[in-house]
């Protein structure tokens, strides 16, 4: 009881309509990461198949197929993190609060 | 028949792909390959130097100014029949709802003023990232001699035209066009114009008091350890505001710039067939990038206008 109580003085009521700054604070975080995934597995593939093709002298085999397996996995990295930032951001929402819970 | 129309698409779909292999990978040397360059390039009208980011720039905006123009006509001119959309109005329709709902989700009613804003930023960022997508971008502009130190390629003529050949040479392509967002300066304006607007909204919603999540007078007047953390965390505040304008600036920037030389890249080792995939990762990433941005300054907005100091 007395967590939840903490939790939700934690988070700063909105009397207007609008959400939380924890609410705003768990979107922030989830959007900066969904912008930098696909570029982050496309670099690492990219990086990973230059140097494994000067290493095993294979160019452009392994940077070819690597980057051609990026696009699938960034895609789905994307939409797992969206998901998961969508999940949180709902479950942060406060409860409406009761005429009782004012104080 | 539809049969064999499948297998025609198929066979078509092989064979582009093993001429993109012989031309490629296997056939060293058949495809120019790209010279990518980080800061705009200069082409020149007369004597004025234009970067040709800021012709992408340009091109984005006459496509958005006509397109709303177009879409909004039967709006503006107080048609009663405006009311059921059709054509093109209902695509401006649908873009605007999209955008008005997600800051309804986000910013609640305040979502309504900061609209504009936001509405415009999705937009310019959505067309300035589709529009390298067209045919023509970073391919067709002027040839000239490459500076000294750098190598070059030869040309040939075709036609009335000229073009780069795989062959070593002095010449270089300068594109008339690149995509906006591919050049820092924009990316950097766009940030600018979003943290500055940030502020505002704070200060509109906060007054003067929306200061003191910066300069914590306050806490320091409290007293105490706690007091002077609270101070040094709005000097940290203060900071992350700058940080917010170079993470901006460089998550649009580096993944725009990325999708260019990776589109050139596979362009110049598997000509046909394999950068479709990429074209469509690059119709992904632009919308996604141009949410990302509406989301964040929305995001920021948030907790600019919650204030500071209201949950103790």
């Amino acid at each position: 009881m007395e967590t939840k109580k903490n939790e939700t003085k934690n988070k700063i009521e909105n009397k207007k309509g609008v959400p939380t700054l924890h609410t705003g604070a768990i979107l922030a975080q989830g959007v900066a990461q969904v912008g930098c995934l696909t570029l982050a597995i496309v670099l690492g593939g990219l990086g990973l198949g230059l140097l494994l093709d000067s290493k095993l002298e294979t160019s452009p085999w392994f940077t070819l197929g690597l980057i051609l397996a990026s696009v699938p996995i960034s895609l789905v990295a994307v939409a797992r993190v969206a998901l998961s930032t969508a999940r949180q951001a709902t479950s942060s929402q406060p409860e409406e609060p009761n005429e009782g819970d004012e104080e | 028949m539809k049969k064999f129309g499948k297998v025609l698409v198929a066979v078509v779909a092989v064979g582009l792909l093993g001429v993109s292999f012989i031309l490629g990978p296997l056939g060293e040397g058949f495809v120019v390959r790209p010279f990518i360059q980080m800061p705009a390039e200069f082409f020149h009208i007369g004597a004025v130097p234009v970067p040709n980011s800021l012709v992408g720039a340009l091109i984005a905006d006459l496509v958005l100014i006509i397109g709303m123009a177009v879409g909004t006509r039967r709006i503006r001119a107080g048609n009663s029949e405006a009311l059921v959309p059709t054509g093109a109005q209902n695509f401006v329709e649908m873009i605007y709802e999209f955008i008005a709902d997600l800051l309804g989700n986000i910013l609640g009613e305040k979502g309504k003023k900061m609209l504009p804003l936001l509405l415009t930023f999705f937009l310019f960022i959505l067309v300035a990232n589709w529009i390298e997508l067209f045919p023509g971008f970073d391919s067709i502009g002027v040839i000239e001699h490459v500076h000294e130190g750098h190598a070059g390629n030869a040309i040939q003529s075709a036609g009335p035209f000229k073009m780069l050949t795989n062959e070593p040479g002095e010449y270089t392509l300068v594109p008339y066009m690149r995509a906006a967002a591919t050049d820092l300066n924009i990316p950097l304006a766009l940030a600018l114009v979003s943290v500055v607007m940030t502020q505002v909204f704070g200060i509109q919603e906060l007054g003067w008091s929306y200061f003191s999540r910066f300069i914590n007078i306050k806490a320091l007047t409290k007293g105490g350890m706690m007091g002077i953390i609270d101070f040094v965390v709005g000097l940290l505040e203060t900071l992350s505001e700058f940080i917010k304008i170079i993470s901006f600036a460089f998550r649009l920037f580096g993944n725009v710039f990325a999708g260019m030389v990776l589109l050139l890249v596979i362009s110049s080792l598997l000509p046909f067939m394999v950068p479709v995939v990429f074209y469509f990762l690059e119709l992904f990433v632009g919308a996604v990038q141009a949410l990302v941005f509406v989301m964040l300054t929305s995001g920021f907005i948030v907790v600019a206008i919650a204030g500071h100091g209201d949950d103790h």
